[in-house]
């Protein structure tokens, strides 16, 4: 073989696996800077909720979700100076809440709890069900 | 060096470059993967007396019936029973969709809080009753390890509109627009919510008056039409209150 070839063949070899694995890494970081999503431009939006009833949700726990605990956490956002009302058959509850936000632990009893959750402001009346399962085995 | 020679050169570079794409690309384009462990169990003696074989079989079927739940979910559902056969319940929960109970002795615990947590018999339970059941769920039947006999409760909300003091009853308009009829009864929970102290207190009858608003809990009338009910608990919050919150 001529030695113009050899050479040729161990330059061409060389090329091929420099070409090669330059385009598997540079797939592969392709593949990362495309989870990255940059927002060049961004619009801010200001909602400002008017209505108590949209102002008053459950946050947690999740409806007809299921505990061993003897208490819950309950917590939600409601207008400030509302009157919270937290109420099931074995036992109720009753606070003004200072922030938009409240959390409260509350007794459930074994089997189900069908507590009524209750935001008195001014004169809007807002209330939810919430049904917990307390399972002690 | 003529054009021929360096022609077949490049040719030559090109088809070696072409080689090198072709090992290296499968070899370095593979993402590892993770090995999966398994174990196997350890045979263990033969039983030898009918005890020993009993207990045995005891722990098998407990074990098969592990093993057989280990890759489902657990699940609670609660509702009215409407079928009983040998050891199964179908139950019919608020949805209207209907479950699959299935009971068995070796792994199944029945409660009945009805009767202040009395263990209950699986004879005990009747068409009709609320049921609430934890286990683990095979496809759409419910193998239980929990059987509670429950009482089903309303909690709602709403104004005085009557008191019927000789009678000791209440009318209510709840929020959602319904109208109910309380009976006040000895064995009613009844509080007030004291806004000077910010707290609930216990109340009585007399301190109820038109206009008021008030927290309450019956027990889930079975016909649902019937707009009368025993009281279980009332939690009055006087119109003062929201008099003073205008102010």
């Amino acid at each position: 073989m001529k030695k113009e070839t050899g050479i040729a063949i161990i330059l061409g070899i060389t090329l091929g696996s420099i070409i090669a694995i330059g385009l598997i890494f540079g797939t592969r970081n392709n593949d990362i800077s495309n989870k990255k999503v940059i927002n060049t431009k961004e619009t801010p939006t200001i909602v400002k909720l008017t209505n108590s009833a949209q102002q008053f949700e459950i946050t947690a726990p999740n409806n007809n979700s299921t505990t061993t605990d003897d208490t819950i956490k309950i917590s939600g956002n409601a207008p400030k100076n509302s009157l919270i009302v937290i109420q099931s058959s074995t036992t109720e509850k009753a606070f003004k809440t200072t922030e938009p936000s409240f959390a409260t632990t509350f007794n459930v009893a074994k089997g189900e709890n069908v507590i009524n959750i209750t935001a008195y402001e001014g004169n809007s009346v807002n209330d939810k069900v919430l049904t917990i399962y307390r399972i002690s085995e | 060096m003529n054009k021929k020679s360096i022609l077949l050169t490049v040719q030559k570079v090109l088809a070696a470059a072409t080689i090198g794409l072709l090992v290296y690309v499968p070899t370095f384009a593979q993402t590892p993967t993770k090995a999966k462990i398994t174990t196997t169990p350890e045979p263990t003696a033969a039983p030898t007396t009918k005890l020993e074989k009993d207990v045995q079989l005891l722990k098998d079927k407990i074990a098969t019936k592990v093993a057989e739940m280990r890759d489902t979910s657990k699940s609670t559902k609660a509702g009215t029973v409407t079928e009983i056969e040998k050891d199964t319940i179908t139950i019919q929960t608020e949805d209207s969709a209907t479950t699959k109970i299935t009971y068995d002795d070796t792994v199944t615990k029945l409660v009945s809080l009805v009767n202040k947590g009395a263990d209950l018999k699986f004879s005990d339970i009747k068409k009709g009753d609320y049921l609430v059941v934890s286990g683990l769920l095979i496809e759409d039947s419910l193998t239980a390890t929990i059987i509670y006999k429950d009482q089903q409760f309303l909690a709602l909300s709403g104004k005085v509109s009557d008191v019927q003091k000789a009678d000791f009853e209440i009318t209510v308009i709840t929020t959602g627009k319904d109208t109910y009829t309380l009976d006040i009864e000895s064995s009613t929970k009844q509080f007030i919510f004291d806004y000077e102290e910010a707290a609930v207190v216990k109340s009585g009858f007399s301190k109820i008056h038109v206009g008021d608003t008030i927290n309450f809990v019956i027990k889930k009338p079975g016909d649902k039409t019937t707009t009368k009910a025993t009281a279980v608990r009332t939690l009055i919050i006087p119109q003062e209150y929201f008099t003073q919150v205008e102010k």
